[in-house]
């Protein structure tokens, strides 16, 4: 593990980031079988063991996250359990100690540090601060804030607790950093609706010329109102005046995967996680170019099953330490969710 | 002498519903005032009329609606004719209170059937879920409703919504006189802590699973045309509503070891609906790991839209359908009817079906509750879980001879 906190997070190739991160895997693998009895019954019943490619790694549904709880250590050494901010159906919930909790901090620091530098930046948040004030709650838009919120300082809560601009407070932020580098970080959604939205009704501009936002969270309630991904830039440019904008993708399931997007719009692993494509009819492993579901695998949960998931999110493999960025490993593009059936049984009268 | 009889009963119950609770009217599209709660006689000739008309409509679908097609040819006036016949000298037990389930759309309206035929009026408690076909249904029911020759029987229906809100079951059961709860299991208890009338009776029907079993021998011996027509008629029993109603068979067994080349050309001739849709794929894989996070030595196996699990520990997978499949293999059928199967619907693809029937009458510990050919499980009938829906919907006069 130490291993890979040494190492370039974007600096080594496929092949030698691969090895590593294997062998870490692996012994994530044993951990949860030994950890975790229902995880040790899935990979006896699916033959599943140590793993020499990735192809090979035992991989769960990530929805299986929605119907049950799983642990692989002891009640007493749970620290916090975080839960999907999903609009729709259950929650998932993931269960973290400290540990874990402790590596998800650093990787992401360690990530995306690599777009903004080292130094911390004051920071402005699109959420609203009673979000990160009750913690007993952890939605994983709180956690997200809560471990981005390391990179920054003087961190600043944009909105107020009904979700509208807290003007007075971004007013006094802009004023103390106009034209300064700061960070800015919001769900992708929020971002648009609670501060874009309501800065063009009111013709307002902010001079955060030298900021960084970083944002997340999926296209699809935008795409109802037709924002993309370069409407959504421009649209930062114009009323934030930011122009460094990062997309990020990652999912409540699997503390440690982030994958930002570089200048050239394209996702890159960090050398903590890493990704293959499956096809959805067969979930045999895909290559490069061919459009599937992700498979998203990261260094970090060691409380859970969770090192290794096959998710239902639709996307492609576009290719290995060849970006024109210069960062090394794999980069893909996420193109949406695949659609989930109706299978229900009898039990539903009463929905 | 007193000569009359005091009047106003009607009235009273006529403003008592006027005040019922607040709820989305579906079919027809009317609030609770004219509902009617006094039955109709059983079989009322209005009844079989309206029947009829429906039958007739709902065979116009065809194509487009097969499922509904498939329900007005099964409500033919013949067929309906024979049950007249079959229930003389029964009568109506007042309003029935339907609470219906969404995984089979149509359910909702042979349960209501049911209860017209015996003369009953109805509440029926849709789910909020919308289905195509149920909407089908509903637009042609207000169509006939609109009519005015249907008054009577517009007047003794009301198809409603609601969210889950007990007061509202809470009402309507104080006054029904019969409450038919479909499952699952988790609904059938939250609604039995709701108080009935004293005054009324109840059925309900919980979660089942049905099973097929598979002679190996005899389809081995199929010709071509058999073969295909075998194929289509398993295809309607396992793969309609993606497997989701309780008579679609989730448990297969062999009688036989089957040759390995028959079984995968069978299974995936049988599963091939379920081939192309990645998210039933998606459901298999779920369905399989929570089986298998219960049973590490179950057996598996994946074919082009359906996996096939053996479990060790247990007859019963908790988690099935979309295409995932408990399999099991016997040398004999007295064998096989000695474990505790408990299963609603048996598709029997064998031979001789009255085998299997008559030995179900000796194995008092195996409950399947009734066998059917191939592509007929999903039939209607008129029995449901081994209970008679007519009678269940009526009350058995004095006969007299």
């Amino acid at each position: 593990m130490n291993r890979l906190f040494d190492a370039p997070v974007f600096g080594l190739s496929q092949h030698e980031k691969s090895g590593l991160l294997l062998a870490r895997l692996n012994e994530l693998t044993q951990r949860h079988a030994q950890g975790c009895p229902a995880f040790a019954n899935i990979l006896s019943a699916f033959g599943w063991g140590q793993a020499s490619t990735y192809q090979e790694l035992p991989y769960l549904a990530a929805r299986l996250f929605k119907l049950a709880q799983w642990q692989s250590v002891p009640q007493e050494e749970v620290f916090k359990v975080l839960t999907s901010s999903g609009t729709t159906g259950t929650p998932s919930r993931i269960v973290l100690d400290r540990d874990t909790a402790a590596l998800q901090s650093k990787v992401l620091v360690k990530i995306l540090q690599e777009f903004v530098g080292k130094q911390r930046l004051p920071m402005l948040l699109v959420e609203q601060p009673a979000l990160i004030q009750n913690r007993s709650g952890f939605s994983a838009r709180g956690a997200g804030a809560l471990g981005l919120s390391f990179l920054g300082r003087d961190h600043t809560y944009a909105l107020d607790e009904q979700m509208r601009p807290n003007w007075p407070v971004i007013e006094a932020f802009c004023d103390k950093y106009a034209g300064q580098p700061v960070l800015l970080f919001g769900f992708t959604f929020m971002v648009w609706q609670c501060l874009l939205e309501p800065l063009r009704e009111r013709g307002l501009q902010l001079p955060l010329t030298q900021g960084t936002l970083f944002h997340s969270g999926g296209w699809k309630k935008l795409q109802h109102l037709a924002v993309d991904n370069p409407a959504f830039k421009q649209r930062c440019h114009e009323q934030l005046g930011l122009s460094r904008v990062y997309n990020f993708y990652g999912m409540v399931e699997q503390v440690g995967s982030v994958f930002v997007e570089c200048e050239q719009g394209h996702l890159h692993a960090p050398l903590f996680a890493d990704l293959l494509v499956r096809d959805p009819l067969t979930h045999r492993p895909l290559g490069i170019g061919k459009p599937g579901l992700l498979q998203v695998i990261s260094a970090i949960p060691q409380s859970y099953p969770g090192h290794s998931l096959l998710s239902e999110d639709l996307g492609v493999l576009l290719g290995e330490d060849d970006c024109p960025c210069g960062r090394l490993g794999r980069y893909f593009h996420v193109s949406g969710r695949q659609q989930g059936a109706e299978v229900r049984g009898c039990s539903d009268t009463f929905q | 002498m007193q000569r009359h009889f005091p009047v106003i009963r009607s009235d009273a119950e006529d403003a008592i519903w006027q005040a019922g609770p607040e709820v989305a009217f579906v079919a027809p599209v009317i609030g609770w005032q004219g509902f009617v709660t006094r039955p109709q006689p059983s079989f009322a000739p209005v009844i079989g009329d309206f029947v009829a008309a429906l039958s007739a409509r709902l065979q116009q679908e065809g194509r487009e609606n097969p499922d509904l097609a498939a329900f007005g040819f099964w409500l033919r006036p013949r067929q309906i004719e024979v049950q007249r016949k079959r229930m003389a000298g029964r009568a109506p037990l007042g309003m029935v209170f339907h609470l219906v389930p969404s995984n089979v759309p149509t359910v909702a309206f042979y349960s209501w059937i049911m209860a017209l035929l015996m003369g009953n009026g109805s509440v029926v408690r849709l789910s909020s879920r919308i289905d195509p076909v149920q909407e089908a249904m509903l637009t042609i029911l207000n169509e006939l409703f609109s009519l005015p020759e249907w008054q009577e029987i517009a007047s003794r229906t009301r198809f409603i919504r609601y969210d889950h809100d007990e007061r509202v079951t809470a009402w309507l059961s104080a006054r029904c006189r019969l409450r038919i709860i479909w499952g699952g299991d988790e609904t059938i208890g939250r609604v039995r802590a709701i108080p009935l009338s004293p005054r009324a009776q109840e059925i309900v029907f919980p979660d089942r699973r049905s099973m097929a079993m598979l002679d190996s021998q005899w389809l081995a011996n199929l010709d071509a045309a058999a073969w295909r027509q075998l194929v289509a008629a398993l295809q309607q029993d396992f793969t309609r509503f993606n497997q989701q109603a309780c008579a679609s068979p989730t448990t297969i067994c062999w009688l036989g070891t089957p040759d390995s080349v028959l079984r995968r050309r069978l299974l995936e001739a049988v599963f091939a609906p379920f081939a192309d849709s990645p998210a039933l794929m998606m459901e298999r894989l779920i369905n399989c790991q929570q089986n298998a996070a219960l049973d590490g030595q179950m057996q598996q196996e994946t074919f082009a839209g359906v996996t096939l699990l053996t479990p060790t520990a247990s007859l019963r997978l908790e988690h099935i359908g979309g295409g995932t499949v408990a399999e099991f293999v016997a040398d004999t059928l007295d064998e096989l009817l000695l474990q505790p199967w408990d299963m609603q619907t048996c598709v029997w693809v064998g031979p001789d079906k009255m085998r299997l029937e008559y030995a179900l009458q000796l194995s008092p510990c195996c409950r399947i509750d009734r066998v059917a050919s191939p592509g007929q499980a999903l039939a209607f009938e008129w029995l449901w879980d081994g209970i008679d829906m007519l009678v269940a919907c009526s009350r058995q006069l004095t006969r007299i001879e």
